[in-house]
């Protein structure tokens, strides 16, 4: 028997579980929508802020 | 050879090289008494003092400087004790997810939340790593430079150490090896005490947290460089991928606890030093508050003599050198989870090459964009910072989700303080920003503000 399964022997499982796309409900639907709000605000004021020159 | 079996090949090869490290750990943990428990302990941390070290990267180490010139010890102090709860409470879900998943950051947005998301965290990511090389760059040819070294040869030097270190090293010694040149960080602790500082000033500014010149605009832009290097999206990344990498199973959680701890521990202290030693000498300088790195190595030899400016130096590179090693190998496996190439430093270069190539291409541009004449590299420093710092919220409500996610932690889900810490600390970055975002619209509005 070969060391990685040896090891598999001994420890159990060693590799990573199935991986399915999720379904988002209630307040996770929300923070994606806010995330996007987020992200196009912050870029807007990052931008203004450079072309000020930080003052 | 057909590609089915050149996957297989890999992932078998990549299975076996692991396979002897967790094979010396399971026979440690069969009897883990005396000595064998703390040499458990030491071939189980890696991760976290690397993430935590390696954020005090040339970029925080300018920072820090030029925050303790600019508004001594008064605030900043008390503020980056608390960043070092806050930056454990981050990484430490990166632990469970990682060990419990067995797969990184970027495979598990992409896989779960689809490749909107995905790309846009992987795009989000790789750009910031590539600025943030760009800072370490400018750290290792600034410090060098003061060493006597030109900046093509300081650079060029850094970019082979790197990428041998990452080709040539399996994860073990990758890991090892980088922690020993992670060990180099902490100069700045005997340099701060070698410095003989004001400990009665020092201890005051935890007692009397206030802002001196209030809060203005470029108050907080200093305020979230230092967040921005504190906790930064790569960092979740990196350990995720990090410890999958080394295997790290559930049963060894605690141990990533553990490390993340050191880590964020000896964070901290660096930190600390660095700010204690330039607010204790330098504020109060004329002009000391707009600074760059150069005049505040100047200021500080003026103080220290040659060595302390040398070793002061020497920090910096080492800073910029660990922090390189980290942030390539996270563009690597970052590229490899979202494209499902092979993405282990186990795996050979030959074997796997489309793996370390991203590393090694914003490695090397990095490199390039730092010897480029007339490049405003002070302020592509803070840019970088402030731009991780606003899409760390992006970062964090991923973390957020999968691990508040049943189907994917099972019993190692989120607790509720757990939650509490980690929604309050996305609150504050929201809010942070927000401020900034508003102080930069009406900067009369938040003049001489506390």
């Amino acid at each position: 028997m070969r060391q990685g399964e040896r090891l598999k022997v001994v420890e159990g499982r060693n590799e990573a579980a199935p991986l399915g796309r999720a379904t988002l409900q209630g307040w996770a639907v929300w923070a994606f929508w806010g995330l996007r709000v987020y992200i196009v605000v912050m870029t807007a004021l990052v931008v203004v802020g450079f072309l000020h020159g930080m003052g | 050879m057909p590609k089915w079996l050149d996957t297989a090949a890999t992932a078998w090869v990549e299975a076996e090289i692991r396979a002897r490290d967790r094979a010396r750990i399971a026979a440690l943990k069969a009897d883990p008494r005396g000595w064998r428990r703390w040499w458990l302990l030491f071939l189980l941390v890696g991760p976290g003092i690397l993430v935590m070290v390696a954020d005090n990267d040339a970029g925080g180490v300018i920072t820090y400087a030029q925050t303790g010139a600019g508004y001594g010890l008064g605030f900043y102090l008390p503020f980056l004790v608390l960043l070092g709860p806050v930056a454990y409470i981050v990484q430490e879900m990166t632990v469970r997810l990682g060990a419990v998943t067995r797969r990184g950051h970027a495979e598990m947005i992409w896989g779960r939340y689809g490749p909107f998301w995905g790309a846009f965290s992987l795009i989000d990511l790789v750009v910031a790593n590539f600025l943030t090389l760009v800072t370490e760059f400018i750290g290792i040819t600034l410090g060098m430079q003061v060493l006597g070294v030109p900046p093509v040869a300081s650079a060029l030097a850094a970019v082979a150490l790197i990428a041998a270190v990452l080709l040539g090293l399996r994860y073990y010694t990758w890991e090892r090896v980088s922690l020993g040149i992670a060990a180099g960080n902490l100069v700045f602790i005997p340099l701060a005490l070698m410095a003989k500082p004001h400990w009665g000033a020092v201890g005051a500014a935890f007692l009397h947290w206030q802002v001196r010149g209030g809060f203005t605009p470029a108050f907080l832009y200093v305020l979230l460089a230092n967040l921005g290097t504190t906790i930064a999206p790569w960092m979740l990344f990196f350990q995720q991928s990090s410890v999958v990498d080394k295997g790290l199973t559930e049963r060894e959680i605690r141990h990533g606890q553990v490390d993340t701890a050191i880590g964020a521990a000896v964070m901290v202290a660096v930190a600390l030093a660095i700010v204690i030693l330039t607010g204790s000498w330098l504020y109060g300088q004329p002009g000391s508050g707009q600074w760059d790195m150069q005049r505040i190595l100047v200021a500080l030899g003026a103080h220290l003599g040659r060595w302390g400016e040398d070793l002061f130096a020497l920090g910096l590179v080492e800073a910029g050198t660990i922090a390189a090693i980290a942030i390539s190998a996270s563009t690597s496996w970052a590229c490899g989870e979202a494209f499902g190439w092979p993405k282990s430093i186990n795996l050979p270069p030959k074997v796997a090459w489309r793996f370390y190539l991203p590393g090694l291409i914003s490695l090397v541009a990095a490199a390039l964009v730092v010897l480029v004449p007339g490049m405003p590299l002070g302020f592509l420093n803070l840019t970088v910072q402030v731009i991780a710092t606003i899409f760390m919220p992006a970062a964090m409500l991923f973390l957020l989700l999968l691990l508040n996610d049943p189907e994917v932690m099972g019993e190692h889900v989120n607790r509720r303080w757990q939650n509490w810490a980690a929604g309050g600390i996305v609150l504050f970055l929201v809010a942070m920003n927000g401020l900034y975002g508003l102080s930069v619209v009406f900067p009369h509005a938040f003049a001489h503000w506390l």
